[in-house]
């Protein structure tokens, strides 16, 4: 599959249009980057995305596809040879692309950006664009192909067999490890959503029958007429929207669903346990095709409404947080921009759905390229929409959303006079009154982005109604984020219990039977346990909890990102030599230095707010001196174990990126001086007999 | 008139083909002709039946990112 440069008109023709693109993206780029005015216009962005994504997928994918990888459009793909009717079956390349983009489409790219708007609206927006198109697509694409060319084996047994066990335990270990930070920090972005708001919990909580009802549809009523289903339960779920406001306005039921963080995080536990447990076509499955549908249709809406009502950004391109000084997340611009923004600029977990079902339903190598980078610039580009929502708001207002009590104070007029000191001017009156339109007794100290985020995409989508039914916006967004974070979280905990008995049948084959039900309860009851812990705690932490999890999720997901590109570029050292090896060897690089450098200031850096070593110290030497009082007196013994654990956990990310970083090392190596070296496992060519 | 007419039948046809298929009638009809290539003899299982096993067997391994 070589490049072909005709002479003919329709080349030139091409040759020009690619040249304005590139000419209009640089353009578009160059006016965010410089722009010092008061507001920027979000069509900018828009605009440099769509030609940053167009010029990469035109030319960077193809240069992989064709003479770094090798596409073979005349190869059978595991699809066509190992054909088994459920596992295996050659499927339109469109359809794969949609639930290989729903299967990576998480609530990810929605949070970190939004977060990561901390630092101002440059930082992030590069980072997603750059980061992506270098780092994110090619290790979704190269993870895919390379997938497809060993039978659909997962990243996991991939590690195994060109690392050797210590590459395969690596990546297992840092998979679990990923899921309970992950499932707690989703969960606590979902608790704050909530707490002390009838309106949004009772419509949360309306979904769980909802998704009950679905599953019994589809399983007894109608199995397998899953659009008639998805339908069925859309149209619940915007009752239930409209069903939260009425909710919210009635003086005795609103008493039922207003509730503080700490209860909501153990009926969160509760649920999870319980969706773990009960059978598959219950409630995970009916709540996945929801999720995945309105995911969907709102993605798309969110994307139109924007094209067509170019909403104007008033966060400034850079803020002074970038020093480190952030009331959000803390830490300086390098590493911890890089950190915030994970799904949607390069994640690790993509590589874990590019070897998962994926490879599995390709029906022709050429396929590939579409799924893997394709998709991941799809992602990307739900990210920037998501950077777009946050920053259309105003700073102070957002700063007032996003900021825990522990940092600017509990009391609004403490928090307001705190932030307009930041020089982001904001009024009790003003945030009183959004709070109102949003329905909702307060915004203030909402963390974990999803309500700053449904302020913006509420602002943005009632444009489109005239300005009216802001509150059923904003709790359309919230109902939406919820929703496939709860999937996420139900998913997430059954992926982990397997992976549990996988590794507990090993000493006990009675606990591997996922058929054996107290087996299953058990394993279930330690993962809930796990990312329960974090939760709960995420929940009692003054600094809001995001604030010490999130960077440990975003290093976390890196690091495996990190093995993924470590697999990657032995595979291609050894088939295509050193040369080939740098697409995903620059990335690996990028990454190493960004993570180590992150998880090191989040263990060592001497300030109590970055470093967790130098908080516990803090809060030891302080209540040692009597200096405390109140709540957190009582607190601070389970605040400075917390410290040390999160520390610890820290500690193993970075252990386990280096340990497979150095087996990579060792093997590159030895494949350069000739010695010999684990062998590539791909399966031998066999001509496809499907037409194209 | 003739091309509204043709529109129409292209529409209803893609449209109907785009129901079908999310509907779960592409992954039945998959798994019948499966069925009949491979296992001549035998009874394949009912659309109710196979929904109800996919269901069950389609949660194994990681199916949603973060």
């Amino acid at each position: 599959m070589a490049l072909q440069r005709t002479q003919t008109g329709a080349g030139h023709l091409s040759s020009l249009l690619w040249v304005a693109i590139a000419i209009l993206g640089a353009s578009a780029v160059g006016g965010i980057a410089l722009s010092r005015g008061e507001t920027i216009n979000s069509l900018w962005f828009i605009v440099a995305a769509l030609c940053v994504y167009a010029i990469a997928y035109r030319f960077y994918s193809l240069f992989i596809a064709s003479k770094v990888l090798l596409l073979d459009p005349t190869r059978a793909t595991p699809a066509e040879r190992l054909s088994d009717g459920r596992d295996f079956v050659p499927t339109n390349r469109w359809i794969v692309f949609g639930h290989h983009f729903a299967a990576i489409a998480g609530p990810g790219p929605l949070i970190g950006p939004t977060l990561a708007a901390q630092f101002g609206y440059l930082p992030g927006t590069l980072w997603i664009l750059i980061g992506g198109v270098l780092g994110g697509c090619v290790q979704d694409f190269v993870i895919l192909f390379f997938s497809i060319r060993r039978n659909g084996r997962s990243l996991g047994q991939m590690a195994r067999e060109e690392l050797g066990p210590v590459g395969g335990a690596a990546a297992t270990l840092g998979v679990m490890t990923i899921m309970i930070i992950l499932i707690a920090v989703l969960g606590l972005v979902v608790v704050n959503a909530m707490k002390h708001s009838p309106w949004a919990t009772s419509t949360v909580a309306a979904t769980i029958p909802i998704a009950v009802l679905v599953g019994v549809y589809l399983r007894h009523l109608r199995p397998g007429r899953v659009l008639e289903a998805s339908v069925l339960g859309v149209v619940l779920l915007l009752l239930a929207v409209v069903g939260g406001g009425y909710v919210d306005h009635h003086p005795a039921w609103r008493t039922w669903f207003d509730y503080d963080a700490s209860p909501l995080a153990l009926m969160i536990i509760a649920y999870g346990f319980a969706a773990a447990v009960l059978p598959v076509w219950l409630l995970l499955a009916p709540r996945d095709y929801l999720s995945t549908f309105m995911k969907l249709g709102t993605i798309i809406a969110l994307a139109l409404a924007i094209v067509i009502l170019r909403p104007v950004m008033h966060m400034p391109a850079l803020t002074p947080f970038i020093d480190g000084t952030g009331p959000i997340f803390s830490g300086p611009l390098f590493p911890f921009v890089f950190i915030t923004i994970a799904c949607g600029a390069i994640s690790g977990f993509h590589s874990l759905i590019s070897s998962g079902t994926t490879p599995k339903l390709i029906a022709n190598e050429a396929d590939a390229r579409m799924i893997g980078y394709g998709g991941m610039l799809m992602e990307s580009f739900v990210a920037v929409m998501a950077m777009i929502a946050a920053c259309v708001l105003e700073p102070g207002v957002y700063f007032a959303i996003n900021s825990p009590a522990g940092v600017v104070g509990a009391e609004p007029a403490a928090a307001v006079a705190t932030i307009s000191s930041w020089g982001f001017p904001v009024t009790v009156e003003q945030m009183s009154a959004l709070a109102k339109e949003m329905g909702e007794s307060t915004l203030f100290a909402r963390t974990g982005g999803a309500p700053s985020l449904a302020v913006g995409m509420a602002n943005i989508f009632s444009s489109l109604s005239g300005g009216s039914l802001l509150a059923l916006w904003y709790h359309f967004a919230i109902m939406f984020e919820a929703l496939f974070i709860l999937t996420t979280l139900d998913a997430g905990t059954r992926v982990a219990r397997f992976m549990l008995q996988d590794m507990l049948g090993n000493f006990s084959p009675r606990l591997g039977r996922t058929s054996w039900y107290p087996g299953v309860l058990l394993t279930s009851a330690i993962v809930v346990g796990a990312w329960g812990y974090f939760l709960y705690q995420g929940t009692r932490d003054p600094l809001g909890g995001i604030n010490s999890m999130w960077p440990l999720f975003g290093i976390a997901n890196q690091m495996l990102a990190a093995i993924a590109l470590c697999v990657a570029t032995s595979i291609l050292f050894k088939s295509r030599g050193p040369r080939a090896a740098l697409i995903t060897g620059l990335p690996l690089l990028w990454l190493l230095a960004v993570t180590s450098t992150a998880a090191t200031l989040k263990i060592f850096s001497p300030l109590p707010r970055v470093g967790f070593l130098a908080h516990a110290a803090d809060l030891e030497s302080k209540l040692a001196a009597g200096q405390l009082a109140g709540p957190l007196l009582a607190q601070a013994p389970r605040l400075i174990f917390n410290d040390y654990l999160n520390a610890g956990l820290t500690l193993l990310f970075l252990a386990i990126a280096w340990v497979v970083v150095f087996e990579t090392g060792r093997i590159c190596l030895r494949v350069h001086r000739g010695a010999h070296a684990p062998p590539l496992s791909e399966v031998p060519y066999q001509a496809t007999a499907l037409g194209r | 008139m003739k091309a509204l007419r043709r529109l129409r039948g292209w529409l209803h046809a893609t449209l109907g083909q785009c129901v079908h298929q999310f509907n779960g009638g592409a992954a039945y009809e998959h798994y019948l002709a499966h069925w009949r290539a491979h296992h001549p003899e035998g009874t394949p299982l009912s659309a109710d039946e196979f929904h109800r096993r996919e269901q069950d067997r389609r949660w194994n391994g990681v199916r949603r990112c973060c």
